[in-house]
């Protein structure tokens, strides 16, 4: 199986400093892979960097075979990728409904709302809502929900648990599950909260002072105690 | 009371041609924090070359057409060409580079066209006809409320209906999350310059057979009362943008009406300065915070 | 809190004018000027007068808007104000020096309203207010036509200079002598603490606030000291026209006003004075190249758009815009 995406030796970063070293990582059709690792470890860049936010110094990033590097911002959307990003990117002079409408409205015909609205029936609730009338979590909903509307291949999604109380947490790490086994969704993931990251991720690479310092199955970084204590500290 | 019938109504025909000026000025503002210091400018610019081409072809709606489509090809022209490499860090950049191209507008004019005062010919007759035995209004007046009216439902009609206009809206307000959604926001930047200048040629060429007529500088007072119009809305809002032209417009003809022509400029000055210390976001917003945008 | 004060301080602490004692500026300023007024033949002279009529308010400008971040565009009326003044004076009483110190003090008053609103207002609104300033001069002449005689304007009574002078060597001592005790008034005032509270506000008012500086009376005081310095600039050009009229101080002076501190490099004394020179140079070639072309439309215009043009320019080129323009602060120890 080709990988979705596949990243290798990238450097990034703001102006001439560098964040990110050498970050080499694949991700794999319907696989969900956990970037995790302190404060100004270099996930978010990472992710920005892949959806054309930042430009790579150097370094490959091929989606389904295509070089990311050619490709402007505003056009990733058509190639597949939605990200999400830190602080949720929820519009909040628009209303719910208009945010949802924006994810969509790259593609033609405009797709209906209605799945995304029986994915999360308490955005329907508050369809005509500004976007500043939203509680954090309806926040986090509307924009998983606007990038679900683009219909992507591969999500990338910035600190969903951020804010959240751990019961809105889990719900959304339990949707993202379901999503991935019902349409194949590639997912990758950062989070600080490594236990909820990992209940749902297949992989995880632990990003360390913008290198990769380990990277394991999930299930391996949950189980084996010692490569906890060392790179995730708990 | 007929001549405070007749004032109201001349009041608002002014007003309404604010009111376009104003949310021209909003548009621009929503979109790029910057206010547009030579929209006034710009307008004369389109406006004398639309009364160019009135008088090589004898139409004066040749003219009128080709003020619009002017003024959307200016104001793209200015956002691709100065604007859009503006930097932001202090908000002054912008207002300087617009006072620059004030310069730069009216110096081109003025070696084109000269200094003197042309006369600006009006489409519609200027002399109010009666009604109930009260001059009112004139064909002109209801030129201006027709034409300004189709301009606001049509911009409502495109931002509130249009995937274009939620594009614009959503470029305006949260310009990096709308290109991670697919939204080209540099082409809808470009798209809101060429609308709004094309609302601000619209308001040059209604207002200014009712002024002395064109001269490259024959704008300013008008920019002035329609800032104003646009402060007293509250520079966010397009809705509060119509009703403080119309608020500025009614408080100009009644001051022209009663005290005197040359005592409007200070009464905009004198509310704008009133507005700007007691309610800096307009008469309109709930809110009220020192503005340091 | 005084952590944040030490913060501040350490970073301002070395005042951007330190190079030359400002009374050697002074002398040597003086002496310079009366040299050139006894070598230069009378219509450079009267050149040379402009220019120090035309120093006075953008070295004051270049006070506001490079050390204290505020913009204005009513500079150009303030003038007016001070011109006007002056003409109303000389009309009835004729005694210069005190005319001309009723005009900075008129002008003074006048600037401290403006100023007053002015410390409430940031960026486009502080603009757009002393713009509408700027546009209402003609309105308010028009009104009060009794007084300032609407259009037309005044004239100025003004003695015959000494015998032992021409008119242009008078008028470019009275203007230079105006312009170097504006500036050597202002480079002490900007190296003491008030230019230090200036440039503190300018950089981050917040902090210049936890610092103890009051930012309101900062920029209130900054805003009339440069009211002032347009006044007397005003009151010097009645003196060189020998009249006022509101042609004289269209809304374009002001934007001239503007382009010339920002190309004379913001917040520098000789930024002012770099900006002074081009006020008078660039029209004067303008002048010259509409003659040569035959063109009247040119003279003026020409001149409209080259400022307008190098304006945008500077501004487009200056990575960070204006803020870029200023000289950068040093700390001690740094070159």
């Amino acid at each position: 199986m080709t990988a979705l995406l596949e990243v290798e030796g990238l450097t990034a970063g703001y102006g001439a400093a560098p964040v990110l070293h050498d970050i080499t990582l694949t991700v794999q059709p319907g696989q969900i892979v956990a970037v995790l690792g302190a404060n100004g470890a270099g996930k978010s860049t990472l992710l920005r960097t892949l959806s054309g936010l930042l430009p790579a110094t150097s370094g490959r990033m091929l989606f389904d075979g295509t070089d990311l590097r050619g490709i402007k911002v505003e056009r990733m959307v058509h190639h597949g990728i939605a990200h999400v990003p830190e602080g949720r990117g929820v519009v909040t002079e628009l209303t719910v409904e208009e945010n949802l409408r924006l994810g969509g409205l790259w593609r033609k015909p405009q797709p209906s709302l209605e799945p995304i609205y029986e994915l999360f029936p308490r955005l329907a609730e508050r369809k005509g809502h500004l976007g500043h009338q939203l509680s954090g979590g309806e926040r986090q909903m509307l924009a998983l929900g606007r990038a679900l509307a683009a219909q992507p291949r591969l999500l990338l999604l910035d600190e969903p648990s951020l804010g959240l109380a751990p019961k809105i947490t889990a719900q959304i790490m339990a949707l993202l599950r379901d999503l991935r086994d019902r349409t194949g969704l590639a997912v990758l993931l950062v989070e600080q909260n490594v236990r909820s990251a990992l209940s749902i991720a297949d992989q995880g690479v632990v990003l360390s002072l913008g290198r990769i310092v380990t990277r394991h199955d999930a299930a391996t970084l949950v189980d084996d105690a010692d490569l906890r204590h060392a790179y995730l500290g708990f | 009371m007929d001549r405070f019938l007749f004032l109201t109504f001349d009041g608002l025909s002014r007003g309404a041609v604010y009111a376009a000026f104003a949310l021209a000025l909003v548009l621009i503002w929503r979109a790029t924090r910057i206010v547009n210091f030579a929209q006034g400018a710009m307008a004369v610019a389109t406006a004398y070359v639309a009364y160019s081409v009135a008088d090589a072809t004898g139409s004066y709606w040749l003219g009128f057409i080709v003020a619009l489509l002017a003024g959307l090809l200016l104001g793209a022209g200015v956002e691709r060409v100065v604007m859009r490499f503006v930097d932001h860090s202090s908000p002054l950049n912008g207002v300087v580079v617009a006072l620059g191209l004030v310069l730069i507008i009216q110096g081109v004019l003025g070696m084109i066209y000269g200094n003197e005062f042309r006369p600006a010919t009006a489409p519609f007759s200027r002399d109010a006809f009666e009604i109930g035995g009260v001059a009112l209004l004139s064909r002109y007046d209801l030129f201006v409320f027709a034409a300004v009216g189709a301009v606001v439902v049509l911009l409502t009609l495109l931002f509130t209906r249009t995937p274009t206009g939620l594009r614009m809206r959503a470029a305006a307000f949260a310009p990096d999350v709308s290109r991670l959604l697919g939204v080209p926001v540099g082409g809808m930047l470009t798209l809101g310059w060429a609308l709004a200048a094309a609302v601000g040629s619209l308001a040059g060429m209604l207002v200014l057979p009712t002024e002395l007529g064109l001269n490259p500088t024959a704008m300013d007072i008008v920019f002035i009362s329609a800032f104003t119009a646009a402060v007293v809305g509250g520079l966010d809002s397009p809705i509060g943008s119509v009703l403080g032209g119309l608020i500025v417009g009614l408080l100009l003809s009644y001051i022209s009406g009663y005290l005197g022509a040359t005592v409007a400029p200070m009464a905009v000055l004198a509310l704008l300065v009133v507005v700007l210390l007691s309610r800096p976001d307009g008469l309109f917003s709930r809110s009220s915070k020192a503005r340091t945008a | 809190m005084t952590v944040v004060r030490d913060r501040v301080t350490t970073r301002l602490a070395v005042p951007t004018m330190r190079k030359q004692s400002p009374l050697i500026i002074l002398v040597l300023g003086a002496i310079a000027v009366v040299a050139l007024t006894y070598t230069l033949p009378p219509f450079r002279t009267y050149q040379l007068a402009t220019v120090g009529a035309y120093l006075c308010v953008t070295a004051g400008l270049t006070v506001l808007t490079g050390l204290n971040g505020q913009l204005s565009l009513g500079h150009g009326a303030l003038m007016a104000t001070g011109a006007y003044t002056l003409a109303l004076w000389q009309n009835k009483f004729n005694l210069l020096v005190v005319g001309i110190i009723v005009a900075i003090l008129v002008t003074t008053a006048v600037g401290a309203v403006i100023g007053l609103a002015a410390a409430r207002l940031r960026g486009p609104y502080l603009a757009g207010l002393t713009l509408a300033v700027a546009v209402v001069v003609p309105s308010i002449t028009s009104t009060f036509d009794g007084t300032f005689n609407s259009d037309q304007g005044l004239s100025v009574v003004l003695n015959p200079p000494p015998e032992s002078m021409t008119v242009e060597q008078w008028q470019a001592w009275v203007c230079w002598g105006g312009a170097l005790l504006t500036v050597f008034t202002l480079a002490l005032l900007t190296r003491g603490r008030f230019g230090r509270d200036m440039r503190a506000v300018r950089d981050d008012e917040t902090a210049a606030r936890l610092a103890g500086i009051s930012v309101a009376r900062t920029q209130v005081t900054a805003f009339v000291v440069s009211a002032a310095c347009a006044g007397l600039a005003g009151a010097l050009f009645a003196v060189i026209a020998q009249s006022v009229s509101p042609g004289a101080f269209p809304l374009t002076l002001s934007l001239f006003l503007l382009m010339a501190i920002v190309i004379g490099g913001l917040g520098r004394l000789t930024g002012a004075l770099i900006g002074a020179l081009l006020l008078v140079a660039l029209p004067a070639v303008a002048h010259e190249i509409g003659e040569a072309a035959g063109s009247q439309r040119l003279e003026g215009n020409l001149a409209l758009t080259f400022f307008g043009v190098v304006l945008v320019v500077v501004m487009l080129a200056a990575p960070g815009g204006l803020a870029s323009l200023r000289i950068p602060l040093k700390k001690k120890g740094q070159r």
